[in-house]
């Protein structure tokens, strides 16, 4: 849980054009969970979401950026990526919950942190991203270097990533008639369609009407529906906190992914 | 991902690259939510599918079926080492991919190979040289039937329009080639559902606005190609339409009307829309050209049936004739014929105030060039240009009379040349607004091979 603390001296930064600045690598950690157990593979979570399904995970994968420290005046202090040639370039990194075990799809290694420097000083709070940002988001993904290399997180139909690839098997609650639950019981941002046991449910996060305006060339404004969620956290500390992702029932304060408002982009 | 499906699964070649169903199926078993699109001609398309307006490029569009997940189609997300390996089992391929990728170290079987392999291939599925082809771009005036050539002039006039979606080489309206790089893109909302009052399509096939979010694109999707377009059953983007001549119903009506069941609505109650549909087809540049939307003539409430034309061949007919001719030349043939079997049925037509009538009337066939070519509109107007375009391409410009307003205009010896030949006018109408159209006139050779205007042909 504890991110180790180095202090490196951070080259010739260009923004502010200092000689050299103090910097301290950071390891921000997130972790995975169903309530209070930690989220697998091969294990099946019962009582999920308002409608109390069952799930069994297939695939957890989200891509984070624009990662921002808060300093303890409140500024937002950028954190510059490292790049590992695996999991996270300049502009995105990417989480891996699935081990490929069980009824997993993926690979076999995991990745729970996100690895970058920021300026040396005290910082209290974090923003950040759930999120492939637009500059890098439409490119083809069959050159994309790490982490946009997966096949498996491209939304080909969009023209873009699936920022969250978070897929489950279903099953209904045991003790109720499956059919019965009303639209509002049903699992957030995935409608009637989100329980189809064929498909199980699936929270697919990508931006959305992109729509280029000429016969050629990948979109040239923002997407309409960036579907980019902010996250903030007023009172974190990097070195001894961790970003807790809850798949259990949704919150208020909670960091569950599960619990995006637009349906548009959910799928 | 199985072993049970590939792209030809969809894309079966003996029905244009189509899978004769309502909408295609998934390796497990999923249903697309879109009727499987012929893929001839498919290299000219600048957006591909039938409404998703940044697949721009096949090499985009083939992971869509590859690695897509919303269905699951070839499901192949996740496992491009998978599909790597079992191509390379393939004694077949590693050679290939190592000719054609020769800056890929060692011709690297990849996702990114693959990918652009598969859309290599199906920019070679070109469809061209059918009977329909030869007539109009060969000058082969005996390639199809007399019946089909005044089918033509149906298809291509301004009574019924059709072309003005489907008048392209390819027979649609989005297209994209070296001599045109920016390109032609265009959605149409041709009024088969409404299920609010709105104009609301079923949510899974919303159209255009599923990229847009522009509430004018609901229902809009892409024209396709009609090349091979009888072998393509069932049809529209999602498979609503049985046969092709429930499709000239469609168009008929104005509108669909389903009487029952979820999808229940009366696009009827709003018989101009799919005239509105043609005005704005009009009024989007086509070859460059822009119109003015007030230069489209009214259109009746409600629309005309005419009689059933003399010229239509039933389907029986067509069969006999076309199944004389080889696999390849019947296919071809079958193609044309089936267009234009849309444009002979009995249809409903929307009067034109413009061109009320020819002579000799567009689709004849005649033996020599006419003595004259007489242009008769419904209200006076003035005729402003005539072109002949022979089947060669090259124009020339004709000589009328008279010079001013009047309601009847007279091309004396137009010269016109052995083949198919366009004749386009242009005039201005009483209240000045401009409007033009075409006929077309085919000039049969004489028996003895000699034709009349032999030497004015290649001007």
């Amino acid at each position: 849980m504890k991110s180790k603390t180095a202090k490196v001296a951070l080259l010739g930064s260009l923004l502010c054009g200092a000689a050299s600045v103090e910097a301290k690598t950071v390891e921000i950690q997130f972790a995975a969970r169903v309530g209070d157990a930690p989220l697998k593979c091969g294990t099946s979570y019962a009582g999920v979401g308002l409608s109390r399904a069952s799930i069994f995970l297939q695939d957890y994968r989200v891509y984070v950026s624009a990662f921002r420290l808060l300093a303890k005046d409140g500024r937002e202090v950028p954190v510059t990526l490292i790049p590992d040639q695996l999991w996270q370039s300049e502009q995105v990194a990417l989480l891996d919950f699935e081990d490929a075990t069980g009824n997993c799809n993926g690979n076999g290694p995991t990745n729970d942190r996100v690895r970058g420097t920021v300026p040396d000083g005290e910082y209290r709070g974090i923003v950040f991203e759930l999120a492939v940002p637009f500059a890098v988001n439409h490119q083809d993904p069959t050159l994309a270097g790490p982490p946009l290399n997966f096949s498996a997180l491209t939304w080909p139909w969009s023209i873009g990533y699936k920022f969250t690839t978070i897929d489950f098997d279903t099953a209904p609650p045991a003790a109720s008639a499956p059919a019965a639950s009303p639209p509002a019981a049903s699992p957030p941002a995935a409608g009637a369609d989100g329980m189809d046991s064929a498909t199980g449910f699936s929270v697919h996060l990508g931006s959305t009407e992109c729509a280029s305006r000429g016969p050629r060339g990948p979109p040239q404004a923002p997407c309409a529906n960036p579907n980019r969620p902010v996250y903030r956290f007023e009172a974190f500390d990097p070195d001894k906190d961790l970003l807790v992702m809850d798949l259990g029932p949704p919150r208020r304060k909670s960091s569950s992914a599960a619990g995006f408002s637009t349906t548009r982009g959910c799928r | 991902m199985n072993r049970t499906r590939s792209c030809a699964s969809c894309h079966r070649q003996e029905l244009a690259f189509t899978d004769a169903l309502a909408v295609s199926k998934g390796a497990l078993g999923h249903l697309t939510p879109r009727n499987s699109m012929s893929l001839a001609n498919v290299a000219y398309i600048p957006a591909l599918t039938w409404s998703n307006p940044l697949l721009h490029s096949l090499e985009q569009q083939v992971l869509v079926p590859l690695l897509g997940s919303e269905p699951i189609e070839l499901g192949m997300a996740g496992r491009d080492q998978e599909l790597a390996e079992r191509l390379r089992a393939e004694k077949l391929y590693p050679p290939l991919f190592a000719r054609a990728f020769p800056a890929v170290p060692g011709g690297a079987i990849t996702l990114a190979t693959v990918v652009r392999a598969l859309a290599a291939f199906e920019r070679t599925l070109i469809s061209g040289r059918s009977p329909y082809d030869r007539y109009r771009y060969e000058g082969d005036v005996d390639a199809i039937s007399e019946a089909a050539i005044r089918g033509e002039a149906l298809f291509f006039g301004e009574r019924l329009e059709c072309h003005h979606c489907h008048g392209n080489f390819n027979l649609n309206d989005s297209m994209m080639h070296e001599r045109n790089r920016l390109g032609e893109l265009a959605f149409h909302n041709t009024g088969l559902y409404d299920l609010d009052g709105k104009g609301a399509y079923p949510a899974d096939n919303p159209g255009l606005l599923e990229h847009t979010g522009r509430a004018e694109d609901m229902g809009r999707f892409r024209a396709p190609t009609l090349r091979n377009v009888e072998v393509t059953a069932p049809y529209m983007h999602d498979g609503s339409i049985a046969t092709l001549d429930g499709v000239i119903d469609h168009y008929a009506a104005g509108g669909r009307t389903i009487a029952s069941g979820p999808l229940r609505a009366a696009c009827r109650h709003r018989p101009r829309q799919p005239a509105q549909e043609l005005v704005r087809a009009r009024i989007q540049p086509h070859r460059g050209r822009a119109r003015r939307p007030d230069s489209v003539p009214e259109v009746p409430h409600r629309p005309r049936v005419p009689e059933r034309p003399e010229i239509f061949e039933s389907l029986a007919e067509r069969t006999a004739r076309t199944e004389r001719r080889g696999p390849m030349s019947s296919r071809s043939r079958r193609t044309v014929a089936a267009m234009l079997l849309a444009v002979l049925t009995p249809l409903a037509t929307f009067a034109h105030s413009s061109l009320k009538r020819t002579e000799p009337t567009s689709g004849s066939v005649l033996s020599a060039s006419p003595p004259s070519v007489v242009l008769e509109f419904g209200e006076e107007a003035r005729l402003t240009s005539v072109v002949a375009v022979a089947a060669d391409q090259s124009e020339r410009k004709l000589a009328f009379a008279p010079a001013g307003s009047a309601t009847s205009f007279t091309v004396a010896e137009p010269g016109l040349a052995p083949g198919r030949n366009e004749i386009r006018w242009k005039a201005l109408s009483k209240d000045g607004h401009p409007v033009s159209g075409s006929i077309i006139l085919v000039i049969k050779k004489d028996a003895t091979g000699t034709a009349p205007a032999e030497d004015t042909r290649r001007r």
